[in-house]
Formats: structure tokens, C-alpha cells, sequence
């Protein structure tokens, strides 16, 4: 909802595509603007991905009377309806969309109203094995989706979703939409590094955001271990976790890196290199031992 | 859209004056024809946009004479002047049920704010004389749980938009459209057959299914029932809500809010949201996925409007 006069925040975006290591750098974040504290994976508040009820309480329409490109046509008016409303300076928002105009042209994520984003990038191989745990479905077709330029998330269309409507494109797609976009500063950050070093990762990240606590290598190494993968899968098995798939077994599955290699049988290996073995070289996600067929 | 016939309608107790079909609305009695219409529809011309808005989106605008402008591109403008009249400049294409999907939803959510109505984010079930409120944001579930307790022996009220009216000392509903939005799955749940799913919109999966409709006169509201979904819910779960601080603020109750208290209705909204707070028993039912959980969910809310919480 829009009223003259007001000025507003920036946007960080912490864009990835699904399953590659967003929630997990989202929680280390959220510990760490409390001072490196204990994060409770289900308190409800920051860098949630964009949903029905913002754009109405914003549009002031019934967005289930809209068609999606009438909802498509006005997200970066939204991006920039929210930012304007908002009392904070630094807006972090969690987005699985690839970096997407309009028909109009205009980018959906404007530049503007963003400080930049931290884009997360994962092994696609370990992405595949995730993705299809995630989405309930075998790794023949979470590897089909990954190549599919016209992948989506949240899309209604037998009922109606909670989110918004977020296209994915393909993996590589995905990845080269966000990198190679142009308009807004971008860091990546590899899912592996945040294994290797998560304290470090999170405090380029929050030097990035401009974040306060970013030169605190004690408070970024405490949110490191507040939000390592065993302490939010534990809060899972205890409690649940609200943005777990209804589909899904679990959410925080299994957070290793190199798994693909190991699970994924040598077609689906050779046929994602095939698919995105360019992008791939690029992040330095070297080839498996699959072969050509 | 091509005019025809005025015909009266009668639209959430007032009574609107159409200059074209709207099959969801209940007709007004012919008896009671004679007499002026309190709003009226008419196609005509419409501003563009508003001069100095006192509040803007895309979509909808407010100016600071309480006037109104609702445009959807595709579909057409709906000029609000006065909560007296709605002006009609149907867009060239635009399908008759597409005015009429935009015009009982938004449209009739900001002209009842401007009657100085109390419209609520929720639909309506009358069972056993007695309503049953089921409100909460879109997705949640209010259409089809609402035509699921049809199934069981209720009667539809009101789908995504009702009344609150507590000037006369009780709390009641009024209703509004004897239909049903619903989606695919939805409509494969209660299988409802293909000829009886009209379109909403083109290009869209939402249909309007009549139902069997409660009479269009004001109910006494018994059970106010605030849907909420959570993936942490195994179950569902129904809790009674008590005390001010559970219902303060009514966001997401109350229909486009923010607009509402813009258009001054600040006072009318605390005093109706006072009075049920107070009159009416109020439960939370907090599902997974209610396409998954709708037997149980319908039998928690039977149980509640029965024999208590």
C-alpha cells in the first residue's frame, strides 16, 4: 500500500535457486543482527520470499481475481511499494525467481530500491539430490526441471498458493540471469565455501549488506555456529519447520556438499554437465568421473 | 459488455441497481421494486486516474474526497464517486463475468467501506439459523472450506466478502453472493461438474460455482472462525480466541483495511470489532494444506458451532 511522502529502505537480496544453501545463510544473518545469539528457525519476520498478502495489503486488489500476467506486470511497482513503506533501512528478502523483466521490460527486482544482491550457488549435482527430496519427486525429474527454462515455483494453477509466482528458468539460466544482470552489485557465494568456512563467508556477506556487525569476527563466528546445519535440523526434528514443502520428508535433509556425485546414477550426472557444464566451469564445479555416453 | 434492462439486485442488504446481468447477485424482490436504488451502476465514462490521490496503487485509488478508482487494464475502470454510484468503462474485450468478478470483489469491498459498512476478508455459512464467519488471507482456504460445510447441511452466505453489522446492539452478518470462487482441485474435491464451473476471468483456473444459498437477509453471527496455515500443524488444530489483544488489530479480518480507516471508517471498525469480540464465540483453526485436511477441518468447525469450544 502506497501514501505519498514516505521514504523508505533498500533491498538485499539473498537470491539463490532452490536448495542451494539460502535458508542456512539467512538464519547465520538473522543470528547475526542479534549479536550471534541462538536463531529459532521458525520465528516468523525476515527476508521471507514475497506472498499474496503483501500485494494485497499494498495493491489494496484481490490478487486472485488477477491473471498472472496482471501480477507479473506490477512487481517492481510492489518491490518498490514495500520498500517505500518500510521503516527499516536494509530490507533482506529471500528470492527464488532468476533475475526476470517484465513484459514491459522493466526489472522485476529494481535496481533503485536494492542495495544488491548476495547470490548463492551450489554444486548443481548436490542441487539435484535436494531438489528432489524437496519437491517429492525422483532425481530423473528434479534433474528434467533443472533444465527447463520454463520452470516455476509457486505457479497457480489447480489452486491457489501463497506466494507469488516465482520463475526459475533453468539452473544455468538461473545462475547467469543473477550474475550476469548487470544492474545491481552481486556477490556469489558458493554453498561449498559456506562449508569450508561459514564465520567467513557470512561476514563478506554482511560486509557486502553493509551490515554493522560484518568487521565482528566473534559475532559472525558465533552466528556461524548457531546456525550450523546439525543445530537447524535438530530444531526440525524437534519442532518442525514452517517452510518445509507439505510434500517434503524434512527440510534440512542432509547440507553436504558432493553428495550428487556420489547418488546421482552416471546418466543424470552426464546429462546435467551436458545441460549446464558451461556454467558449471565457470564456478569451478569440476566434471564427475560419469563419462560420455 | 452491451446494457440491458435495469434490474435490481439486492448487494450485501442494499439495494444496487445494475444496467446489466449479475447472475451471482440475489435479484431484489419484485414486490419491493418501486423506490430508488441506494447505489447504482451505470457504464459511462471514467477518469483516467485521480487528481492528487490521497493513496495509489496500481491498482486501486483513493482520493481525498472519498472518492474512488478501481482499474484492472484488461478488465476496465470502476469509478466510485460518491458510495452512491459506480461508473463502468469496460475495457474493449473484457467478458461480462470479468467486470462482474472485479466488481463484487475489490470494487464492493472499497464502495462498502465508503457506505460506511463494515466489510469483512471472509466468507459466510448459515447453519441451523446461525451464521459462520470464515475469514483469513487469501490461500487460506475460506471458499472451499465454506462450500465444503454446504456438503453438510449448510447454507452459503458470502464467498471472500461479507458484513459485520452491530448497530443494532447484536452482532450480524450480511451476505453477499450466493457463489462460490473456487479452483480446479477444489472443484475435483466436491466434484462439481464442468457445466456448472463458470469462468472468473479468461486465462484463469478460478470458477464461480453456485451453491445452495442462504436467504439474503442478515444472520446472527455465532462463530467467527479465523483460518491460518502452517506447515508445523500435523493436524488441525481449533483454539478459542479470547480477549481484545487476540482479535487487535483485525488486519486480515477486516476487508482492505488500510482503505477502510482512509475513508474514515476507523470508528465504525472498532465498535463492530468490539461488539463481536465481545457477542461471538471466536476460534482459530490452523491447517497444513486444506485441500488435505478438509473433512477433519469441516468436522472441528460442526463440532465448535454445535456444541461449543
Amino acid at each position: 500500500m502506497t501514501q505519498s511522502g514516505t521514504t523508505g529502505a533498500l533491498f538485499g537480496w539473498l537470491a539463490s535457486y532452490p536448495k542451494s544453501g539460502n535458508t542456512w545463510m539467512r538464519m547465520m544473518l538473522r543470528s547475526l543482527r542479534q549479536g550471534g545469539g541462538p536463531v529459532d528457525i521458525n520465528e516468523s519476520g525476515d527476508a521471507h520470499i514475497l506472498n499474496r498478502a503483501e500485494f494485497e495489503e499494498h495493491f489494496g486488489v484481490e490478487s486472485s481475481d488477477l491473471t498472472q500476467s496482471e501480477i507479473d506486470a506490477v512487481r517492481p511497482e510492489l518491490h518498490r511499494a514495500i520498500a517505500r513503506a518500510s521503516t527499516e533501512t536494509l530490507l533482506l528478502r529471500k528470492v527464488h525467481d532468476r533475475y526476470w523483466r517484465t513484459a514491459a521490460g522493466e526489472p522485476v527486482f529494481p535496481p533503485e530500491v536494492s542495495r544488491g544482491a548476495v547470490y548463492i550457488v551450489r554444486d548443481p549435482r548436490d542441487v539435484a539430490v535436494s531438489y528432489a527430496y524437496h519437491c517429492d519427486v525422483d532425481f530423473e525429474e528434479s534433474v528434467r526441471r533443472m533444465g527447463d527454462s520454463a520452470e516455476m515455483m509457486a505457479r497457480s494453477v489447480k489452486r491457489t498458493t501463497i506466494q507469488l509466482c516465482q520463475p526459475l528458468g533453468s539452473w544455468s539460466e538461473h545462475v547467469i540471469s543473477w550474475l550476469d544482470g548487470g544492474e545491481m552489485p552481486v556477490l556469489l557465494v558458493r554453498y561449498e565455501d559456506m562449508h569450508a568456512d561459514a564465520a567467513g563467508e557470512l561476514a563478506r556477506v554482511a560486509r557486502f549488506l553493509g551490515l554493522p556487525e560484518a568487521d565482528d569476527a566473534e559475532a559472525c563466528a558465533r552466528a556461524a555456529a548457531a546456525a550450523r546445519f546439525s543445530n537447524l535440523r535438530g530444531q526440525e526434528e524437534e519442532a518442525g519447520f514452517s517452510e518445509k514443502p507439505v510434500k517434503a520428508a524434512r527440510f534440512f535433509r542432509n547440507g553436504r556438499a558432493g553428495e550428487g556425485k556420489e547418488v546421482l546414477p552416471p546418466s543424470l550426472l552426464r546429462k546435467i554437465e551436458a545441460d549446464h557444464g558451461v556454467v558449471m566451469e565457470r564456478l569451478g564445479y569440476g566434471p564427475s568421473n560419469a563419462g560420455v555416453s | 459488455m452491451n446494457a440491458s434492462s435495469l434490474q435490481d439486485f439486492i448487494f450485501f442488504g442494499s439495494r444496487l441497481r445494475a444496467p446489466f446481468p449479475l447472475p451471482s447477485l440475489p435479484v431484489w424482490p419484485v414486490s419491493a421494486a418501486e423506490g430508488a436504488p441506494d447505489v447504482e451502476i451505470r457504464l459511462g465514462e471514467t477518469p483516467a486516474s485521480l487528481a492528487d490521490p490521497l493513496w495509489s496503487s496500481p491498482f486501486v485509488q483513493v482520493g481525498k474526497d472519498r472518492s474512488a478508482l478501481i482499474n484492472v487494464a484488461a478488465v476496465g475502470r470502476f469509478w466510485l464517486p460518491d458510495g452512491g454510484r459506480v461508473i463502468v468503462q469496460p475495457s474493449q474485450g473484457a467478458q461480462d463475468f470479468e467486470v462482474e468478478t472485479i466488481l463484487l470483489g475489490t470494487v464492493a469491498g472499497i464502495l462498502l467501506h465508503q457506505r460506511s459498512r463494515l466489510p469483512l476478508h471472509a466468507s459466510c455459512v448459515v447453519l441451523d439459523g446461525r451464521a459462520i464467519v470464515l475469514s483469513g488471507s487469501s490461500a487460506s482456504g475460506k471458499s472451499l472450506l465454506a462450500a465444503a460445510l454446504v456438503r453438510r447441511g449448510a447454507r452459503l452466505a458470502a464467498d471472500d466478502l461479507c458484513v459485520l453489522d452491530a448497530s443494532g446492539g447484536s452482532v450480524q452478518v450480511i451476505g453477499g453472493t450466493g457463489q462460490a470462487r473456487l479452483w480446479p482441485d477444489a472443484m475435483n474435491w466436491l466434484e462439481t461438474p464442468p457445466e456448472l464451473r463458470l469462468p472468473t476471468r479468461s486465462g484463469h483456473g478460478k470458477c464461480a460455482v453456485s451453491m445452495i444459498a442462504a436467504e439474503a437477509h442478515p444472520w446472527p453471527l455465532h462463530l467467527l472462525v479465523r483460518l491460518g496455515v502452517s506447515n508445523l500443524a500435523a493436524e488441525p488444530t481449533l483454539e478459542r480466541q479470547q480477549g481484545l489483544g487476540s482479535i487487535f488489530p483485525p488486519d486480515g479480518l477486516v476487508y482492505q483495511r488500510e482503505i477502510g480507516q482512509l475513508l474514515g471508517n476507523a470508528g465504525i471498525e472498532f465498535s463492530g470489532i468490539t461488539a463481536l469480540a465481545r457477542q461471538v464465540t471466536r476460534v482459530s483453526l490452523t491447517h497444513r494444506a486444506i485441500i488435505n485436511s478438509l473433512d477433519p477441518c469441516v468436522e472441528l468447525i460442526l463440532r465448535a458451532a454445535r456444541e461449543g469450544v
